[in-house]
């Protein structure tokens, strides 16, 4: 069967996959330049321990399976939020460096969401995939939650592109003229939570880092212009997840390490064209 | 001096984690003035500056802001992060954020419009290089542009912070007659330098500061600037020097003499 005549097959995960990459590649941006760049890896980690401590949680709380406020989904949001704005919130530690800190918890969320996944009564490869996604089978459901993060995280970082940039590059200037400096990091910060927790969800963990860490320094090497910069890191995340699954398909080889790979593709070109254009001006 | 002031610190003790470096202070800025905060290198001004600006909590006291008070802050340009890809026009534009106009609640989230930030980039001398990247630019072009960033939002109070390192002589004095222009059409001045020569013969109101001594002393500049008082701020040898109206300011231990 041919890639296009089976679309029926894939549609739903590559638009999937295709929204979170180009969100996830937005904030992407950010991280690289307030150099948090292992925070999209910790926030999967720490989604994962969500999902794994809502299986746990009718059990320690004596309730039945299945209630809705205990949904993985739910808690995995809540707790990558939490972790979010508590680890972007932090200020400069005097003796280690920020990335330092965000290694602890992604070290301490895998160690607690395997010894927590231990002790689930689940059939193994369903909490692989409730954990780290499955970028060749998304529901329709699962789309439509894709889509309308994507959708909102994309419409706040254009809206909010400014003000994001300013207190990101220069935070007491933003407090001295009496930017809201806290809420505008706590929105930025929630939009970087929600992103991972719905892509980890969607398309898995190693893809989302490829997704929020190769677009980005791509833009950021080929553009001295932040609109350039968050256009190609977006188009870039959304044409990868496309021609990731295309390869993963074709050549039958597994679709999220394909989509990392294929992003990390243009990479190189980025960073030639930057050069060139650098040596132009 | 009349009761118009802008910026206030009462009682003021700064620090981090509850330690007190300068321990109770009380000073204020008023509107017109040309007000010089000096004290040598680690003597505690930076921490003072960013407890004014509300980036520090206080250890004790508190900072008073006349009501609807509109801060132009040029910060030290070695903290700009080169990482960002931003022309110089981009980070004029961002100044014009900030609380909404007095009365009304909320903040205005837009930037200036080009044509506002390419006139503040003409008041620095910049206009011409207003599409290049920050980070492309020397120095003393960055920090104007840091100066543009302030000015487009026509503010009260102009705060500068060691705006004048790493510039040669020239581009120096250029800057601070700039400030001082500044300062002629009414936009008050707090210059944070540790040279106490840049402020000397231009501020008419000084605040001189060191770390473990108790604000050393706040007034008028032509009162502070003398041998005895700079001696005990430095805790080196100083001499003040009058030179037909022209205030020079001399290191004794190595020699050298300051500018004024």
């Amino acid at each position: 069967m041919s890639f296009w005549g089976s679309s029926f097959l894939w549609l739903e995960a590559v638009i999937a996959a295709c929204a979170v990459g180009a969100a996830c590649a937005v904030v992407g941006v950010y991280m690289i330049l307030r150099r948090v760049v292992f925070l999209p890896a910790a926030l999967s980690q720490v989604s994962g321990l969500g999902v794994v401590f809502a299986f746990l949680l009718p059990t320690l709380l004596g309730l039945e399976q299945g209630t809705p406020w205990t949904s993985p989904e739910l808690v995995a949001g809540v707790v990558t939020l939490a972790a979010s704005l508590l680890l972007g919130w932090m200020p400069e530690p005097r003796r280690l460096s920020r990335d330092a800190v965000i290694g602890v918890a992604y070290v301490l969320a895998s160690a607690l969401m395997l010894i927590i996944g231990d002790r689930i009564p689940q059939d193994s490869h369903d909490i692989n995939d409730i954990l780290f996604g499955n970028a060749v089978a998304v529901e329709t459901g699962q789309m439509v939650v894709a889509l309308v993060v994507a959708g909102v995280v994309l419409s706040l970082h254009g809206w909010l592109m400014r003000p994001f940039l300013l207190v990101s590059f220069d935070s007491p200037t933003a407090k001295a003229h009496g930017v809201p400096v806290r809420v505008l990091d706590t929105v930025l910060f929630l939009t970087v939570g929600l992103t991972i927790s719905v892509a980890t969800k969607t398309i898995g963990a190693m893809p989302v880092f490829a997704f929020a860490v190769l677009p980005a320094a791509a833009g950021l090497s080929a553009f001295s212009d932040m609109r350039k910069v968050f256009l190609f890191a977006a188009g870039i995340g959304a044409a990868s997840a496309f021609l990731g699954y295309w390869i993963s398909f074709v050549g039958s080889v597994p679709t999220g390490p394909c989509m990392a790979v294929v992003t990390a593709l243009f990479l190189l070109p980025a960073v030639i064209a930057g050069r060139l254009w650098q040596g132009k001006r | 001096m009349n009761d118009s002031w802008l910026l206030k610190a009462d009682n003021l003790s700064i620090g981090y984690g509850g330690k007190a470096l300068v321990d109770r202070i009380s000073f204020q800025v008023f509107a017109h003035d040309f007000f010089g905060l000096v004290g040598p290198n680690g003597a505690g001004k930076s921490t003072l500056l960013m407890t004014l600006l509300g980036s520090v909590a206080p250890v004790e006291g508190k900072v008073h802001a006349r009501p609807s008070l509109r801060i132009g802050y040029v910060p030290q340009r070695s903290r700009m992060d080169p990482l960002f890809p931003m022309s110089a026009i981009e980070v004029v534009r961002a100044g014009a954020m900030g609380p909404k106009a007095k009365g009304k609640a909320g903040w205005v989230l837009s930037s200036a419009s080009q044509q506002e930030a390419m006139v503040a980039l003409d008041r620095v001398g910049m206009k011409s290089l207003g599409t290049r990247p920050l980070r492309d630019l020397s120095g003393g072009q960055q920090q104007r542009v840091l100066m543009a960033r302030a000015l487009v939002r026509e503010p009260d109070l102009l705060i500068l912070d060691e705006p004048t390192a790493g510039m040669d002589i020239p581009s120096e004095v250029e800057l601070l007659d700039f400030v001082s222009g500044l300062r002629v059409q009414g936009t008050a001045i707090l210059l944070v330098v540790h040279q106490i020569s840049l402020v000397a013969g231009r501020a008419n109101r000084m605040a001189l500061i060191n770390k473990d001594i108790p604000l050393f002393a706040v007034g008028e500049a032509n009162e502070l600037l003398n041998s005895e008082t700079l001696t005990a701020l430095y805790r080196e040898p100083m001499q003040v020097f009058d030179a037909a109206g022209q205030v020079i300011v001399r290191c004794g231990c190595a020699g050298q003499g300051a500018r004024a």
